[in-house]
């Protein structure tokens, strides 16, 4: 796909007008209503220049979608006459990547994007498991910002710039991670209930008494009721995500198309109505903790410069898209897309941050 | 798995996608997990706070006690106090709610942790399984560690071994009280809040309570009350001029991300005060 189809609004920052980083491009195919669309990419973005990424309005997230079962062919086409850089085709190719790989899986594993199962994505099966996606190692890679030669681009640069120029050295880019993604079983209750055992072992070694009073004492303890999870920093909700978070502790994303998200505190934002056709939007994914970890671990060892995401703190992105993932453009952008074959739309981006 | 990697990229000449070679497999930074209890050991931050501690950026708890940072993570408490920490179950008892289908009973368990040398922490949990409270309950124990102030009944002579005034907590309906004691007098106390006092620490401490103490959560709370407030109490000692620090969030930031509170005034007055307790 070209990525002139972007329109260059979309890769600046609602805030500070910089440039916006890639931070994470997610390969989701869907089945909904018996429409199986298999070229459906969600591309998230986040804006690393420092005193920006705070905010939620410097994240944005677009579903770039074909819209005819030809545009895979001529997207293929289209790979040879790239004037630009070559991140685009890069992409591009990973798309074709994707598809192929997505064929022929049993020996790839998950390929460089994420790929979300096929099965997950369903509509119907609003009671699937999230897959999490825990970051394998760190191909961590940076285009030295000094250096013009551009032919080894990495994965997860982006291309602000309009056609004809080359990429030009300002352009934030984070390193790149794979993600390998497993189903979750519901909150570890194999290894917990492991060290649980443990646990209580240890108790009766010890002679803990678990219903009977203490002999020798009249202690007639009473009124004790149930009471919820509570700590002097940590509410209830925050306790729930972290107890999900220590069962896999290494997980970056969460997906479950139509599922629910894990919220990291009370308030929940308003994912608001799809821009195009005015449905609802659902619930698709969101990002957690450890990638953030990953991320500023791998840029602390690169020269610093002055984007990174050394300032990001949120607990977690969650990412709403359109319940329908619809196609049809609105009328301005109608030529556009049939001329392309590609439907780039803004979805909605909530951020929790630590209270 | 790197190696794949490079073989993929090695493969088609198409990809195009360079992982820069060296850089990319010399930072690989940890393989493929193996087992799953590999990977419930290793810790990955979650908040700010943890990822500044587990780079070693925060010199101790005390630092954190000075700002009054929430403690978002129990490891973060694990990774100061260690293996000092101990914990322990004070009581486990059935609580029981009625459903049409007769009667549901789930445990409550009170753990209390702490190194008996200044931290406490304690951690109430409720749940189906007696083991998963328990383990429940260490974690919201050592959440809720927080610093105890320790002073003298009358000589200062020697190490601290006593509360340093009279405190007083509330919860529900029951108060408890705790007043300075001489050396030697050992903590006079009920047996449960006993326990808590001497994890806090504490060596001599007479108390005093009063209402339904019958209910266990109620006085452990108002126990772990009075010792929140040791800290809290404004004392001569403390009458010099703050000196004020910087925060660790501003230290390792460039950006104020968080806006100073107040309190740092009175937080700065405690850490004088450690500072000239050890």
């Amino acid at each position: 796909m070209p990525s002139e189809v972007i329109a260059e609004d979309y890769l600046k920052c609602n805030v500070c007008g910089g440039d916006l980083g890639l931070v994470a491009q997610v390969y989701a195919p869907l089945t909904i209503n018996g429409r199986k669309i298999d070229q459906r990419v969600l591309y998230i973005f986040g804006c690393p220049s420092a005193a920006c990424g705070i905010s939620p309005l410097s994240w944005r997230t677009l579903r770039v979608q074909s819209c005819n079962d030809t545009a895979s062919s001529s997207s293929r086409a289209d790979s040879t006459d790239q004037s630009e850089g070559e991140s685009s085709s890069t992409r591009e190719e990973q798309q074709k990547q994707a598809t192929d790989w997505w064929e022929d899986d049993s020996s790839w594993g998950p390929a460089a994007q994420v790929n979300a199962g096929d099965d997950v994505g369903s509509l119907g099966m609003q009671e699937l498991e999230a897959a999490l996606l825990e970051a394998g190692y760190a191909a961590s890679v940076r285009t030295q910002t000094e250096s013009s030669s551009q032919q080894e681009i990495t994965v997860l640069h982006e291309d602000a710039s309009s056609s004809g120029e080359p990429n030009s050295p300002d352009l934030p880019v984070l390193p790149c991670f794979y993600i390998y993604s497993q189903n979750e079983s519901h909150p570890c209750r194999g290894s917990r209930a492991v060290s649980a055992l443990q646990t209580s072992e240890r108790l009766e070694e010890n002679g803990v008494a678990v219903n009977t009073t203490e002999d020798g004492q009249d202690e007639a303890w009473e009124g004790e009721e149930y009471e919820h999870d509570q700590a002097l920093s940590a509410d209830r909700t925050y306790l729930k995500f972290k107890k999900r978070l220590d069962c896999y502790p290494e997980q970056c994303f969460r997906y479950c198309f139509g599922g629910r998200p894990l919220w990291a505190n009370k308030d929940r934002g308003d994912p608001g109505i799809c821009t195009i056709c005015g449905g609802c939007r659902t619930y698709e994914l969101q990002l957690m903790p450890p990638l953030l970890y990953y991320l500023q671990q791998a840029c602390k060892d690169l020269p610093s410069t002055s984007y990174g995401p050394n300032d990001w703190e949120w607990l977690t992105v969650i990412i709403y898209t359109c319940a329908q993932s619809c196609t049809r453009a609105p009328s301005n952008l109608q030529a556009e897309t049939q001329r392309s074959g590609w439907l780039v739309v803004e979805e909605a981006t909530i951020v929790q941050y630590e209270t | 798995m790197a190696e794949r990697g490079g073989e993929r990229g090695g493969f088609g000449r198409g990809f195009g996608r360079g992982r820069g070679g060296d850089r990319g497999r010399g930072d690989r930074r940890g393989g493929r997990r193996g087992p799953r209890r590999e990977e419930e050991e290793k810790w990955v931050p979650v908040t700010k706070l943890g990822r500044l501690v587990k780079d070693g950026k925060i010199r101790s708890l005390e630092q954190i006690y000075l700002f009054s940072l929430p403690i978002k993570e129990h490891q973060i408490v694990e990774f100061f106090l260690g293996p000092a920490l101990k914990d322990e179950v004070m009581k486990i008892m059935p609580v029981q709610k009625q459903t049409r289908a007769g009667q549901r009973t789930r445990f409550k368990a009170f753990v209390v942790v702490g190194d008996n040398n200044g931290h406490v922490g304690l951690g109430v949990k409720c749940s189906k399984e007696v083991a998963t409270a328990i383990r429940g309950g260490i974690i919201l124990a050592k959440l809720s560690v927080i610093p105890v102030r320790r002073g003298y009944w009358g000589n200062k002579i020697g190490k601290p071994h006593t509360v340093p005034c009279k405190v007083t907590g509330k919860c529900g309906s029951v108060t408890v009280r705790l007043v300075p004691a001489p050396r030697g007098s050992g903590i006079v106390a009920a047996r449960v809040p006993k326990k808590v006092l001497q994890f806090a620490g504490i060596e001599d401490v007479f108390t005093s309570s009063r209402g339904s103490t019958k209910t266990l959560g109620n006085f452990v709370k108002a126990t772990f009350e009075c010792l929140l407030k040791t800290y809290g109490f404004l004392t001569p000692d403390l009458w010099r001029e703050t000196r004020f620090l910087k925060s660790p969030f501003q230290e390792f930031t460039d950006v104020l991300a968080k806006p100073t509170k107040i309190s740092v005034l009175e937080d700065v007055e405690k850490t004088q005060f450690i500072e000239n307790a050890f």
